[in-house]
């Protein structure tokens, strides 16, 4: 039986990292350390050549010192001179990769479609190739206090804003620290919607009488932090940067408050593993969609975690301690503001064991090797990722499973008929498990599978990759199938029962794409929907989402 | 009238518990900028209680600058003002690095409300990183060095960096007065350099950016010294990074036979001549092979390997050139270091538990903590696992009026002479610690005869003289009193000279031939012995220029 493909890992371009150079086998290699592997073949000579120029995709400008790497039947790297030129000569005959990258830049490339793509001839000299970079953009602006003076020291950070499928954000974050005059700049980045952050760590004693030095109970103040534009969903909105933009003004207020400490002794756990615990304080009064939850700091092995510049508000701060397959946790409230220093309790409870049947309606179906897993569904998850082997009677047993939202991995030859937990029918794709008594897990699987068929409401061009992806409606991986083959005919062999969304795109990089919630959402009336039943065969045609359509929306909605 | 009523309804009123309202007074003034004589707004001004438990009381200045505290008892307090971008100013002035911060005393009832503090502010160095070919270099980085004489010799220490913009532009403000040298780098970066053309076949030749001191050396000894004083902000320190072709090192680390590693180990290069951090290199490296490569400049190095197995640290320790094939490196274990702490003088647990801790003393990077280990109830302590070199040895607490009379590694002299661990079973160390410590008393006298000197506090030096003139332990600091009045306690015996000082920062002793200057000024040398009690006094010597004695 198919296994459904694991999709969303499932794309090819390479992830380039801002400012630094491809990691392609290059000869010499970065400074630094390198990967010791086997020494490189002797290179095989040719007679084409491969030149061209790196230009800004805005201006057309181009672009000095710019890194340009070719990969392929070789591998060679140049950089660019004050013309933006380049030139790889002495290339054998094939099929190359054409990447270039500066630190001031971004490549459009990464965004959903290959690399360039080059194929020589023998002896050929293929000249005029261009790239182009996107410039970045450059954020400025400066941190006030409520005095109107500037703040120094302050990071400001941008970050992508968070998703579904990438909870931390993706494509990494810009930082910057603002100097003596409360001013920062933050350059070099890439186009998107952002949220940005302005943290000011520093802390002051707030006035008081005669005190001992050092004394804990010494009132202290801070700033807390800002954000630009406040507030709201930060899916939708954040700042939009867009190529080159150069964006001045962005400004953050910060405001002095008094800050209190919260120190926490646990109980409950060996005192070996007290300096495991990983404990966090996270607000209980504003819902963020980002959970920023500030890491305590152990001191000493006596047990006790202290948070330090805590603003006034309701907290909750959980514990979390997690080792091979012993877990605990911990869940505290409490209330900060009263005094300088509050004292709670931390008490840790053993992560419960889950246990459970699998049954299947097919007897050729084996268990036995195989693993039964959950995954976390929310972002800050800290423990591992619970998993057990089914012996062959179907039972197993998850050890240490801290409370959370999970999903159910797939098995191997069946889907997910029914699952209860505790008695109650529960979502695979999306359930809760609680700290206390959970019930026993049962899982019943079906090898009845259906099959979809998808076909192309007008053929594309010759040689044009497209790729159909099946979205299930409740939740779930969806999958992905890619074909070069005319006419468009793509088949899922291994479709679960339910509902699903079907899509048709002209595009080599479909899992890129569909991490995008975003293009998710725009591509929903541009899909068509089928129902599959057990052990059914459907056939649903759609209409082929165009890659210029495919750009245009990547331009736009990032 | 009007003013002072204004200044007791924003003041702080620091203590409660204190003497009825008759006997306490107010401590008040403003805080400016001691160039533009503007107002200060939001400084932290504190005052602080002087003796046994230091208390102090805080409060910030207002919009004009004003301050004040209330409910003060009499006595002698300290008062100083401390603001980002500035330097700390105190009452009695505070001109130069190193001068003692002076004692305002406050009779019964006083109001002294004219203080003024004035503040500096703090100097900026900027400039701007490019390479050879006038590029900015990206991410370079710039760091501030200043001399300082650890353990008599000249070690440069960070103070201060910045990273310079995609320009190459870099600002650091908020340096302090100090002479200072500059370097730059991009350590372990790609050079960039123009290169449009690639032959296959053709080995390409990468380079790496050597780092530079200001103006234009490549070691610090060649570098510049650059004075800033208060407020300076040096511009245009530029740099120019040239590159030199990288050498790939390779090599393989041994773990002991045996022995199975946790995780990975992490290896060090630190180039010969380094001043900071910045120019080590530092990576990590796995099971099975153990082997690495990196791309370094020429020279040479100290290759530091560190590793563990079951909680046991390993390490290696040894110079490399850039340019050898396989480099070999065998991992040993730490070997324990024990020893007997004896406490003469008083009941062992008055002061305890004691620790002993060691800290590097050639230089040798330790990571995390430094080692240390409680000393048990007998007086026995053991370090599991100790790496050869030289160590200094600390004890904590130390009571008040003690001293260590000695430390021996067997019966080699590890007090006055660096404790140097070898591979292997060491001696045991024996400290000996004795609460009898010598108290040497006395008055700061002005030089002309009159005196003591009262109107300022100095700072005073006890130098070993003779045999153990390079001994820094056995150096020792204190500050007069309001009556010019001065005492050190916890000798350890031998024979000393006295220095009183207007101005001495604490590290500027510690140059060798520093004093020279002034011993004729100092006392004659005079014997010390066990447990006695000495008055001695001393004449100050001015370093302050203009200053009227």
């Amino acid at each position: 039986m198919k296994f459904p493909a694991l999709t969303s890992t499932l794309f090819l371009s390479l992830a380039l990292v801002r400012g630094q150079i491809q990691s392609l086998p290059m000869k010499g290699g970065p400074p630094g350390v390198t990967d010791p592997n086997a020494p490189p073949a002797p290179p095989v000579t040719g007679k084409s050549t491969l030149s061209g120029i790196v230009v800004n995709g805005k201006t057309h400008e181009p672009i000095k010192k710019a890194n340009v790497m070719i990969n392929g039947t070789s591998s060679l790297s140049a950089v660019t001179d004050s013309g933006g030129n380049f030139s790889f000569r002495a290339l054998p005959a094939g099929t190359y990769w054409i990447m270039a990258n500066q630190a001031e830049f971004t490549q459009k490339q990464q965004r959903g479609q290959m690399a360039l793509n080059v194929t020589l001839g023998d002896g050929e000299e293929k000249t005029g190739v261009e790239i182009a970079l996107q410039p970045g953009a450059t954020l400025s602006g400066k941190v006030i206090n409520e005095d109107d003076q500037p703040v120094a020291n302050c990071s400001v950070n941008a970050s992508r804003a968070a998703t579904r499928q990438s909870p931390q954000g993706f494509g990494g974050g810009y930082g910057g620290v603002t100097d003596s005059d409360g001013t920062y700049r933050i350059h070099g980045i890439s186009p998107g919607r952002y949220t940005l952050r302005a943290q000011c760590s520093q802390s002051f004693p707030a006035p008081h009488g005669f005190m001992r030095l050092n004394d804990p109970e010494i009132p202290s103040e801070g700033y807390s932090p800002a954000t630009y534009p406040g507030g709201g969903n930060t899916a939708t909105s954040g700042l939009l940067v867009d190529a080159g933009a150069d964006l001045a003004g962005i400004d953050f207020h910060v405001q002095r408050s008094r800050m209190f400490t919260v120190r926490a002794s646990v109980s409950g756990v060996d005192t070996a593993l007290l300096p495991t615990i990983q404990m966090f304080i996270t607000s209980k009064d504003t819902q963020q969609d980002d959970e920023m939850g500030m890491l305590a700091r152990a001191m000493g092995r006596r047990g006790t975690y202290v948070f330090r510049n805590v603003a006034a508000g309701n907290y909750e701060v959980s514990a979390i301690l997690a080792q091979g397959d012993k877990a605990f946790h911990g869940r505290q409230d409490v209330q900060v503001g009263n005094s300088q220093v509050t004292d709670i309790e931390m008490k840790m409870i053993a992560a419960a064991s889950l246990s459970g049947s699998v049954v299947t309606d097919d007897p050729n179906v084996q268990f036995e090797g195989q693993q039964l897993s959950l995954q976390p569904l929310q972002p800050n998850y800290r423990g591992a990722f619970p998993f057990s082997p089914i012996s062959k009677d179907g039972s197993f047993e998850l050890k240490a499973v801290l409370p959370g939202h999970f999903m159910l991995n797939g098995l191997q030859g069946g889907f997910f008929k029914s699952v209860t937990l505790g008695g109650r029918e529960v979502n695979p794709s999306d359930f809760e498990i609680t700290g206390e008594g959970t019930g026993v897990l049962h899982i019943s699987l079906s090898s009845r599978f259906g099959k979809v068929h998808v076909s192309a409401e007008s053929q594309p061009p010759q040689g044009e990759q497209i790729s159909a992806v099946l979205i299930p409606v409740e939740g779930g991986q969806p999958q992905m199938n890619v074909s070069t083959v005319r006419p468009v005919d793509l088949e899922f062999d291994s479709v679960a029962p339910g509902k699903y969304r079907v899509l048709l795109l002209s595009s080599d990089n479909p899992g890129m794409i569909m991490n995008d919630p975003g293009i998710q959402k725009a591509l929903e009336d541009r899909a068509s929907q089928v129902t599959v039943g057990e052990a059914s065969d459907q056939r649903v045609t759609a209409s082929i989402v165009s890659r210029e359509d495919l750009s245009k929306l990547l331009d736009s909605s990032e | 009238m009007q003013r002072l009523f204004l200044l007791l309804a924003l003041a702080g009123f620091v203590c409660t518990t204190c003497e009825p309202a008759e006997q306490t007074g107010i401590i008040g003034g403003v805080v400016r900028n001691g160039w533009t004589k503007t107002s200060i707004k939001r400084a932290i001004v504190t005052l602080r209680t002087t003796g046994q438990n230091i208390l102090e009381a805080l409060a910030y200045s207002e919009a004009n600058g004003a301050f004040a505290f209330t409910g003060v008892p009499p006595g002698d307090y300290t008062l100083c003002a401390r603001l980002t971008g500035y330097e700390r100013a105190c009452f009695g002035g505070n001109d130069e690095l190193g001068t003692p911060v002076q004692l305002l005393t406050l009779a019964p009832g006083q109001r002294k409300q004219d203080v003024v503090l004035a503040m500096l502010p703090n100097g900026s160095v900027s400039g701007t990183v490019l390479d050879a070919d006038g590029d900015p270099v990206p991410h370079a980085h710039i760091q501030l060095l200043r001399p300082v004489y650890t353990r008599r010799t000249l070690h440069w220490q960070p103070a201060g960096q910045a990273v310079a913009n995609e320009a190459g532009e870099y600002h650091l403000p908020f340096v302090q007065p100090g002479d200072y040298r500059v370097m730059a780098s991009a350590q372990y970066q790609q050079a960039l350099r123009v290169r449009p053309e690639a032959v296959v076949g053709q080995p390409v030749q990468e380079e790496i950016y050597l780092p530079q001191f200001y103006p234009g050396a490549t070691s610090v000894d060649g570098a510049a010294s650059l004075t800033l004083n208060a407020g300076n902000d040096l511009k245009g320190i530029d740099f120019t990074l040239s590159t030199t072709p990288q050498i790939a090192v390779a090599g393989t680390i041994h773990p002991p036979q045996g022995v199975e590693l946790d995780g990975f180990v992490q290896i060090q290069f630190l180039p010969e001549n380094r001043a900071g951090w910045q120019q080590d290199l530092r990576f990590g490296t796995n099971a099975p092979d153990f082997t690495f490569q990196a791309n370094v400049a020429p020279g040479r190095y100290r290759l530091i390997a560190t590793a563990e197995a079951k909680d046991r640290p390993y390490r290696a320790d040894q110079w490399v050139d850039a340019s050898s094939s396989n480099i070999s490196v065998a991992l040993t274990p730490g070997t324990p270091l024990t020893g007997k702490l004896i406490i003469e003088g008083e009941s062992r647990n008055q002061h305890g538990p004691y620790s002993i801790h060691l800290t590097s003393g050639d230089d040798s990077p330790v990571d995390g903590a430094p080692p240390a280990t409680e000393v048990s109830e007998n007086g026995a302590f053991e370090f599991p696992s100790i790496f050869p070199g030289v160590w200094d040895i600390g004890v904590t607490p130390m009571p008040p009026g003690s001293y260590i009379k000695s430390m021996l590694l067997g019966d080699r002299d590890v007090l006055t002479k660096d404790m140097k661990l070898e591979e292997g079973v060491r001696k045991p160390l024996t400290i000996v610690l004795s609460t009898k410590g010598a108290v040497v008393s006395g008055n700061v006298m002005m030089k002309d005869g009159t005196g003591p000197v009262t109107n300022v506090r100095s700072r005073l030096l006890l130098a070993p003289a003779g045999t153990y003139e390079d001994v820094l332990g056995f150096y020792k600091t204190t500050l007069t009193d309001s009556k010019g009045h001065f005492e050190f306690k916890g000798i350890t015996p031998g024979n000393y000279r006295i220095y009183a000082f207007d101005r001495l920062q604490l590290d500027e002793y510690w140059k060798p031939d520093f004093l020279k200057p002034f011993l004729l000024s100092a006392s004659d040398p005079f014997p010390i012995t066990e447990g006695a009690r000495v008055s001695h006094d001393a004449n100050l010597i001015i370093r302050n220029t203009g200053a009227a004695e």
